[in-house]
């Protein structure tokens, strides 16, 4: 396990490698001067003739990347001209809320839509499957954000039991109860849309491996239903979601964005969606790069979990 | 002697199992282990073996679908690389297929129509009417109705998809016919219809024909002459009668002694399950009682003392001079 | 052959059988129609400001759903609106679709270098989450429906790419596949007649699963403002725009949200119906899943025979394929008894029902779609099909068990080989773990396994065919049963391999019948089911011969063998090959057997046979010949009589 865990390790590399040129070309290909682009409002010329030195845009592309990149690993991430500080703090004081947004989405997702999902297939055609399939239907199909403002309209304008957005009550004592009642809506709004789609998915798995023949065998066996359903059908059906609750992760902290804007919630999506419309490039480029990272490591969780579940990966590794 | 239509001159065929960060091999399997043999034209070669003996891989390469890791393969003496490079379309037409799934070996989303015509414009120069006048033949041959034409695969049972698909790989009039466990999927019934069927036809066509299967009976009926297989490499070969009465090699002895027969109650002692894992020498040293030090050198085929003429086994201790 | 129709009306007509899908198709078409004739509609400019009618809320007279901050009125943006998100969300499935299914296809075919390059791309864009990359692109050409649209469909070009590569790569090792290429095809030829006719439905499916989620992408990018930009509205921004109203007129983004769930609902509805119809691997997700038994339909208790010396009685069983409405049997009054300590094989072709009687005897028949319509299964005089779960479960497993053919399905991949004999030990003796751990080691090792210890830290996939039925053995033999149910067991094995199987299970039998002698005298008995006539003969005391369903000839191994009477058994003895025989083999039996399910009322072999006479067609009954012999068939009824 060790081995194959430094071995997932080592293989993050070429995949961050990759991010990291997909982040840099997508702003190289920017039309146009990129350093007044990047300046915006603050475009003198000595300003974006410094920049250009300090980016290197006069020299070859390639060089371009490997300074950008060099600078990346070096912790230095540029600076946003639209904040007027460097862009690696503000990503840090933003990682932290989008961590725990996402992180208690994922929580939500995982619980409800394993649950719902096992429930569904289990009771399969009867009035629970149908209304959990109606309910994770509207999952799958309504905005996220959509859902979130009209979670806003019941529950802070209708009947006035959640606040609407931020993290804290403005000037207030900044307590983990306080942190709770402001994050319960948007985590929940997140978690639920995304549970959606692993109820589905469950269910399906679900009723396809109790068709498998070991399903038959353990019958024959005189295992109680329970045990054949829990020990060995859904046991097998994790197998397979494991990585999709990988994906999922990918969903999570991409709805992050609408989310983090609906509820004003002070994370990196949000940031991303300001720095996008005053055209902060760097801030952009920090915060995809910082989320896509994020998001490798959730998949790498995914794939180590399924590895010590699946022994029928083990022997492909040599 | 005639010239031999397809000869196979020490070949051997490896596959990667894993490969390493680089993509370089840390381990290969030999899937067939320097093998030689001929079909004369107009014969039938039996080739017998179990699950993973490299019968199958024999087939692919002798019709050119996998490459030979080394050794040489001559279809009318000619190499095969040198038909695919210099003439393909001829190779194709000469040397065709059949394989073991009859409802997987037909596009399930052509009418048979179009799986034949396709196959007639891809290998032939024929003008339309000749093609049909052709597809009418073939059909007759192997006693299908024309309506057949304008239905899908999956209208038809087992035996009836065989049939077909015996019908395109005879649609170009080839030389040679790989058929690779053609009746292993049907039922017993089913099955004696189509092996009739193959009989008929190389009476009547004079294809040449190499038959892979596991069944010892069903080759036993097609064909008059078998190699048997084990572990990649051919362990006796020799004319079907003289080798199945007077086997040499212990494994062609255990795999004659476990075929089931109705009437006759099976003779084998239950034993402990051997370790078929194996390094080198003869690969049935480890199922083999008579197995000894000598065993860890790799047998060669040789004459069969005492035998007609063509009957050969890779065997140090031959069953025949035990006796 | 079948009368079929073509397969797009197939298609049409099984989509139609979803009601949901057809409710999907319904809404979709209405929003369909109402955009295109949005522009004929009588309606006011949709960007006709009118600050003076602002935030008027729904119903108010010319202004059906009411007006934004802006005066304007939201019907008509609304259906404007719906037209822009419309176009764009599947203008972005079809060139994601087109580029991705391109890339696949191509990656999938060729394989190597072509493959790999091609995938580390698109695994690139995959280590992104979707969303993210969509909004790093538009940050670097700008806001903007185009951008977002372009965003929108490379981010799900890896998706299709993926799919149609794996679909590809699952097709392109099949034999038709193969059969093309020695039939000359070229590259183009292969990926244009054979390839691409068969991936098109897995295209089909992925677009209409996708498309909905694309118009939500769209949508999503409008809301950030990174979208539609004004004057253009589509739906997305429209809900940008009511966010700020929030408080204070709800209905302004109320609506629009309210028409893209619609949308998409239908959308998705629809593609979850054509997903159910295409994809062969879900089909089995649109039907019940088997339940723990098989349903028992009439409720007939065992007729309070005299308790007879037969282990297992088995009365009149007929269990049918019931679909749609209409029940077809699968096996046809079935009688026969098993005696303690008697091996007695099921012989029949394909079809033929013998694993539908095996696997309705502990109620195991896959239930929906089969169910038994009679009979009963009587052990040691007890009714089991009608027992309460419970107790069913109590006996399977422990009295009545199983042997199943193919070695590797049958055993759970995911637990080791100790875990699944363990467990059954445990559901049926209280011992301890550890005492239930020596009785695995001492099980495998009865079962000639060899180092038992390491054996049972191994998962099934690393065992052998042979080996690991030998396992699905000492399963069943765990818990010393009374009557073993062996389901072809060594079909899926090599002939050496399948010998070792037979003298072993014949060893056990034996044995087992020693241990008991000192008791009431109760050996194993062994229902062996099998399609190969040899393999009867080396283990079966009594052969039942089945045929579309029903026992033709029943009696003693030798005597079928050597003197058959039913005209199928002598036909299938005639053509089965043996080794070493004389004479060969000619002909076979013409004809199919009658597919299961579509019996005739007469004599099932009626077609096939060379004897049949008009008075086949009536119904048969199983004669019985002499003590031990039972034959179905006219001729000797006639003989009897």
């Amino acid at each position: 396990m060790l081995r194959y865990t430094i071995h997932r390790l080592l293989l993050t590399i070429p995949v961050l490698v990759g991010i990291s040129v997909v982040v840099f070309l997508i702003m190289a290909l920017i039309p146009g001067d990129p350093a007044t682009a990047i300046l915006g409002a603050f475009a003198t010329p000595e300003n974006a003739t410094k920049l250009r030195a300090e980016l290197g845009l006069d020299r070859p592309l390639i060089e371009q990347y490997f300074t950008w990149a060099g600078n990346l690993l070096s912790g230095d991430f540029g600076r946003s001209y639209a904040l007027n500080r460097p862009v690696l703090d503000e990503l840090l004081e933003r990682l932290g809320p989008t961590l725990l947004l996402a992180g208690s989405a994922m929580c939500v997702c995982v619980l409800l839509g394993l649950i719902a999902g096992l429930l569904a297939a289990v009771k399969q055609y009867t009035w629970v499957d149908q209304g959990l399939t109606l309910f994770t239907l509207i999952g799958i199909s309504a905005p996220s954000f959509w859902l979130g403002l009209m979670a806003v309209s019941l529950f802070t304008v209708q009947l006035g039991w959640l606040p609407a957005s931020g993290m804290y009550t403005p000037y207030g004592d900044e307590s983990l109860g306080d942190l709770l009642v402001h994050l319960l809506m948007p985590a929940v709004t997140l978690g639920l849309v995304a549970s959606s789609v692993i109820a589905r998915l469950t269910r399906t798995s679900m009723l396809e491996q109790l068709r498998q023949d070991y399903v038959r065998t353990a019958r024959a066996k005189g295992e109680r239903e329970t045990a054949v359903v829990i020990r060995h059908a859904f046991r097998n059906a994790l197998v397979g979601l494991i990585p999709v609750l990988g994906l999922q992760a990918g969903f999570v902290l991409g709805g992050a964005v609408y989310i983090e804007t609906v509820f004003q919630w002070p994370g990196i999506g949000r940031m991303l969606v300001n720095a996008i419309s005053t055209r902060d490039i760097l801030l952009v480029q920090g915060g995809v790069m910082m989320v896509a990272t994020i998001y490798v490591f959730f998949n790498l969780l995914a794939d180590l979990i399924q590895h010590a579940l699946d022994p029928r990966i083990q022997h492909s590794h040599g | 002697m005639p010239e031999p239509l397809l000869q196979f001159d020490r070949v051997t065929k490896e596959f990667d199992l894993y490969k390493n960060w680089f993509g370089k091999t840390s381990k290969r399997f030999r899937a067939v282990n320097e093998v030689t043999w001929q079909v004369e034209p107009g014969a039938a070669l039996g080739i017998v073996g179990e699950s993973g003996c490299g019968k199958s891989t024999m087939a692919r390469m002798a019709v050119g679908l996998e490459l030979p890791t080394s050794g040489e393969i001559r279809f009318a003496g000619k190499t095969l690389d040198k038909w695919l490079k210099e003439e393909a379309l001829l190779l194709r037409q000469s040397v065709q297929m059949v394989f073991q799934d009859p409802s997987a070996s037909l596009n399930p989303r052509q009418r048979i129509r179009e799986i034949l015509e396709l196959q007639l414009q891809r290998l032939t120069d024929f003008r339309a009417e000749q093609r049909m006048q052709r597809m009418k033949e073939v059909l007759e041959q192997v006693q299908l109705p024309l309506v057949a034409l304008d239905r899908y695969p999956h209208e038809f049972s087992g035996g009836q998809a065989q049939r077909i698909s015996i019908a395109r790989a005879l649609i170009s009039k080839p030389r040679l016919l790989l058929l690779d466990e053609p009746v292993s999927a049907l039922d017993v019934s089913v099955q004696a219809q189509i092996l009739l069927l193959l009989e008929e036809m190389r009476k009547e066509l004079g294809v040449t024909y190499v038959f892979i299967s596991h069944d010892l009976a069903v080759v036993e009926q097609l064909c008059p002459s078998v190699l048997v297989m084990y572990a990649g490499s051919i362990v006796e070969s020799g004319p079907t009668n003289q080798l199945f009465q007077q086997r040499n090699h212990p494994y062609t002895d255990l795999l004659i002694r476990s075929v089931p027969v109705p009437g006759k109650s099976l003779e084998l002692k239950s034993e402990e399950m051997a370790n078929l894992e194996n390094s080198q020498g003869c690969a049935f040293r480890n199922r083999c009682s008579k197995a000894n030090q000598q065993c860890s050198q790799a047998p060669i085929l040789k004459e069969v003392s005492g035998s007609m003429g063509g009957h050969e086994c890779a065997c140090h201790y031959p069953l025949s001079e035990a006796a | 052959m079948v009368e079929k129709n073509t397969p797009a009306l197939e298609f049409w007509q099984r989509l139609n059988r979803n009601r949901l899908s057809t409710v999907g198709l319904l809404m979709l078409g209405l929003i369909f129609v109402l955009c295109l004739i949005t522009p004929w509609l009588p309606l006011p400019d949709p960007d006709a400001t009118d600050l003076a009618n602002r935030l008027k809320t729904p119903l108010t007279s010319n202004h059906l759903l009411g007006t934004d901050e802006l005066g304007r009125d939201l019907l008509s943006r609304l259906l404007w609106g719906t037209r822009v998100s419309l176009v764009v969300g599947f203008v972005a499935t079809l060139a994601a679709a087109l580029v991705g299914s391109l890339i696949g296809l191509v990656s999938g075919y060729f394989q190597g270098w072509i493959d790999s390059g091609l995938m580390r791309g698109v695994d690139t864009l995959m280590a992104f989450p979707y969303m993210l990359l969509a909004l790093a692109i538009v940050a670097a050409f700008g806001p903007g429906l185009l951008n977002a649209l372009f965003a929108i469909a490379i981010v799900n070009v890896p998706f299709f790419a993926r799919t149609v590569r794996g679909a590809t790569i699952s097709l392109v090792q099949r034999e038709f596949v193969l059969a093309a290429r020695l039939g000359g095809a070229s590259h183009f030829g292969v990926l244009w007649r054979e390839l691409l006719p068969n991936i098109l439905p897995v295209i089909v499916v992925t677009i209409s699963t996708t498309a909905g989620w694309m118009i939500l992408e769209t949508a999503g990018l409008s809301f950030l403002g990174l979208g539609a930009q004004p004057p253009t509205a589509d739906l997305g921004s429209m809900l940008g725009e009511g966010r700020k109203l929030l408080f204070t007129a709800p209905h302004v983004s109320t609506l629009p949200g309210l028409v893209i769930l619609i949308l998409v609902i239908s959308l998705n509805l629809l593609g979850d119906g054509v997903r159910d119809v295409l994809d062969p691997r879900l089909r089995g997700g649109a039907l019940r899943s088997p339940q723990p038994r098989t349903e028992v339909l009439s409720a007939e208790l065992g007729s309070a025979q005299v308790r007879s010396t037969e282990k297992l009685v088995i009365r009149n069983l007929t269990t049918e394929l019931f679909q749609q409405g209409q029940a077809k049997p699968l096996v046809r009054n079935v009688d026969f008894e098993l005696r303690p300590g008697e091996c007695l094989g099921l012989v029949g072709e394909s079809g033929c029902g013998k694993s539908v009687t095996a696997l309705s005897l502990a109620a195991l028949a896959a239930s929906p779609p089969l169910r038994i319509a009679s009979g009963t299964v009587e052990l040691d005089g007890e009714d089991i099909l009608r027992l309460p779960l419970r107790l069913l479960q109590d006996i399977r497993g422990k009295r009545v068990s199983y042997i199943f053919q193919d070695p590797l399905t049958t055993l759970n991949p995911v637990l080791t080989i100790g875990e699944q004999l363990i467990q059954v030990i445990r559901r049926h003796q209280s011992l301890s773990s550890r005492a239930s751990y020596t009785e695995a080691l001492h099980l495998l090792s009865r079962v000639r396994i060899p180092s038992p210890e390491t054996r049972m830290k191994a998962y099934p996939h690393q065992l052998s065919g042979g080996m690991r039925q030998r396992v699905c053995i000492a399963i069943a033999l765990a818990n010393r049963p009374e009557v073993l149910i062996a389901d072809e067991p060594t079909t899926a094995l090599d002939v050496t391999i399948q010998a070792e199987i037979l003298s072993l299970l014949n060893d056990l039998r034996k044995t087992t019948l020693k241990d008991s002698q000192t008791g009431k005298k109760t050996g194993l008995s062994v229902l062996f089911i099998t399609h190969d006539l040899g393999v009867v003969s080396t283990i079966c005391e009594k052969v039942a011969v089945m045929y579309a369903g029903q026992i033709v000839e029943f009696g003693e191994t030798k005597s079928i063998l050597e003197s058959p009477q039913h005209p199928y058994t002598q036909a299938l003895l005639a053509c089965t090959p043996r080794l070493g025989a004389k004479h060969k083999v000619l002909g076979g039996i013409p004809g199919t057997p009658p597919p299961p399910g579509s019996y005739p009322s007469g004599c099932g072999f009626l077609d096939r046979c060379k004897v049949a006479s008009v008075k086949c067609q009536d119904p048969v009954h199983l004669m019985q010949l002499s003590s031990n012999r039972q034959v179905r068939c006219v001729l000797k009824q006639g003989a009897n009589a």
